[in-house]
């Protein structure tokens, strides 16, 4: 089956990332995607989602406030637990304070030999972008240091365009889900962009291509009652998506930093590359942590919109400032401009719980969307 | 034609049937620990005081079951099953066709409704973690207090001034609760502390909601006077409740089963 690899890939993502440390090379770990993977490709590195896993947290309550979202709280639980230890490094940005307060903690506790968090403008703004520029010129040098190479214009660019392959084909696959009948299933779709976030990016486009290929011979279909759309924080658990499809809804699109966020806009590859980075990585799609917040909002309408989604659900970690505090603001807008988008509001652990609660909530509001 | 719904709750589960639309038996049980069994023996219940009347019917031969409740998806035998948000939908209305909110507070949750003029659902919210706002809240509550809590609403309506309990969690309200009779404060005065308690974090939830009238309390907690009038103190307005409101969301899983067969 085409999803063998991503799901051999998704069940031991450290070996994925062990099986590369064997050649003698690095890997670089990365939290959010404000972070260009770019440049540590073009260092020769292996960039590497940080994510957590269903445990328990213990270490993580003792070095972090509980109401520090528990997407923060498990990964601290993991890198203090020694899961992160293959990392030669860590990378993230100060995109919301939970976040900022996990790197303080990684930081003090954690020996990831190297350690840097971008500095991230709040505004998009021809200041802000020189501003990232030379964030991310720090951040290249960093690398370079630490990689013992230095990483030409050229091989910059040449990683660029990896990128924008794949991010290319990415949107062709999410392309399948506007058909009356996808051929892929929303939990099936995590799990292939979430396959790339471990996977070596050449490897991964290779996959890519030929999912692609499948995809659109394959006679397996998947409706359901209603077309819906998933958006807030931090989701990985296709366990999640599945849920919802198992209440009868489809799930065709998403606006999700673990899903379309992450691979719908390209890098410019004319110009400096540099600059290019920071153009794109300072988008209001990625996240809607960006000012002013209207261009995330509309960017998810258009979603909605373009997917032909008959409701969203929309879920937000407890305690996400960004996400907890998008929903109403969403709710407002789309009041405001007349739009009959119904919206469910879940709240959320970043370790599945409360399924049952959780069930009805869908299936009551997938009844209500058909 | 003959239907039946079945409301799995947590701690109850309620039979209607239904015969040509018409509520012909009912039943409540404890739920136990085998929710398919529980539903089962609710149902042979209802059927039963229909045979005491002469109407022979067996489980076999219903035309169509419709389950609802926590524990819907364990029925196996049922035809369909269908959420609790959407069968107290349909049973509220069919007993007040004007009502747009619909509150259910069952023994471990509580849930806020909101209807379109056609009784569509527009938008709901149900608690999560929590047993705040529930039956279970109140059972615990009982307890400490001493009174069966069948007694709470009669005795709460003598309070003259209700005791404050700040605590949403349960836990800690029990603690509150405990420290007022330690200080001899009157129990009619705790006990309409605690409906207070309820109806401002409901009240909370029907404000995220949205309140359109007519409103209706549903489930097992509406048969306390106590907390109804607390409620309709919080909203500023009467709150409509049915004769047995336990079983409005077997009711509603009745008619749609009803429906299902192409009677209603």
């Amino acid at each position: 089956m085409m999803l063998e690899r991503v799901r051999e890939v998704l069940d031991g993502r450290e070996a994925v990332a062990r099986s590369w440390k064997e050649q003698g090379k690095k890997v670089v770990g990365w939290i959010c995607p404000y972070v260009p993977e770019e440049l540590i490709h073009a260092a020769g590195m292996l960039p590497f989602r940080v994510m957590g896993a269903p445990v328990t947290i213990v270490k993580g309550d003792a070095y972090l406030y509980p109401n520090i979202c528990t997407f923060n709280r498990v990964v601290l639980e993991l890198a203090l637990g020694g899961r992160y230890d293959f990392l030669d490094g860590i990378v993230t940005a100060n995109v919301c304070d939970h976040i900022r307060r996990l790197y303080d903690a990684w930081h003090f506790f954690v020996e990831t030999p190297f350690k840097l968090i971008l500095s991230l403008p709040h505004k998009v703004s021809e200041n802000a972008v020189a501003f990232f520029r030379d964030e991310l010129s720090r951040l290249k040098s960093d690398l370079e240091k630490l990689a013992g190479v230095e990483i030409s214009d050229a091989a910059l660019k040449n990683s660029i365009r990896t990128y924008n392959r794949a991010r290319e084909l990415l949107r062709r696959i999410y392309g399948l889900r506007r058909e009356e009948e996808a051929p892929i299933s929303g939990a099936e779709a995590l799990e292939v962009v979430k396959a790339g976030m471990f996977l070596p990016k050449e490897e991964y486009v290779a996959l890519l291509e030929e999912i692609f290929e499948s995809l659109k011979r394959r006679d397996e279909r998947y409706e359901g009652s209603a077309r819906v759309m998933i958006a807030g924080s931090d989701l990985d658990d296709p366990g999640f998506v599945k849920l919802i499809e198992d209440s009868g809804g489809l799930v065709v699109a998403d606006d999700l930093c673990t899903g379309s966020r992450y691979f719908w806009e390209d890098v410019d590859v004319s110009g400096d590359p540099l600059e290019a980075l920071a153009r794109r990585y300072l988008s209001p799609v990625l996240c809607a942590r960006m000012h002013p917040y209207e261009a995330h909002i509309e960017h998810l309408i258009k979603m909605a919109e373009d997917f032909n989604v008959d409701g969203i659900i929309f879920e937000a970690l407890k305690f996400c400032d960004i996400y907890g505090g998008e929903y109403p603001l969403l709710r407002e807008w789309l009041k405001e401009k007349g739009l009959d988008i119904p919206v469910l509001m879940l709240d959320r652990e970043y370790v599945l719980s409360g399924v049952e609660q959780l069930k009805t909530r869908i299936q009551a509001f997938i009844e209500s969307l058909s | 034609m003959i239907v039946a719904g079945v409301d799995i709750g947590s701690l109850t589960v309620k039979a209607v049937i239904l015969r040509d639309n018409e509520v012909v038996a009912t039943s409540t049980l404890i739920t136990g620990d085998d929710a398919a069994t529980a539903a089962k023996t609710a149902i042979n219940e209802a059927l039963k005081s229909l045979a005491e009347r002469g109407m022979s019917v067996t489980l076999d031969s219903l035309d169509h079951i419709v389950a609802t409740g926590v524990g819907r998806k364990e029925v196996t035998f049922a035809h369909e099953e269908k959420t609790d948000v959407r069968c107290d939908a349909v049973g509220a209305r069919h007993i007040f066709p004007s009502v747009r909110t619909v509150v259910d507070i069952g023994a471990e949750s509580c849930k806020v409704i909101r209807l379109s003029k056609k009784g569509r659902v527009e938008d709901f919210t149900a608690n999560d973690k929590c047993a705040s706002g529930t039956g279970m809240f109140l059972d615990v509550l009982a307890k400490v207090i001493g009174v069966g809590v069948e007694k709470l609403g009669e005795l709460s309506l003598k309070a003259k001034k209700p005791a404050k309990i700040s605590s949403m969690c349960t836990v800690f309200a029990e603690s509150e609760v405990i420290s007022y009779i330690h200080r001899k404060v009157p129990i009619e005065n705790i006990i309409a502390g605690v409906h207070e308690s309820i109806a401002n974090r409901i009240f909370g939830m029907m404000n995220r909601v949205g309140v359109e009238k007519d409103i209706a309390l549903v489930g097992g907690v509406a048969r306390n006077v106590g907390v109804v009038k607390a409620l309709e103190a919080k909203v500023g307005e009467s709150i409509l409740v049915p004769e047995g409101p336990q079983l409005i969301g077997a009711l509603g899983a009745a008619l749609i089963a009803a429906e299902a067969c192409g009677t209603a």
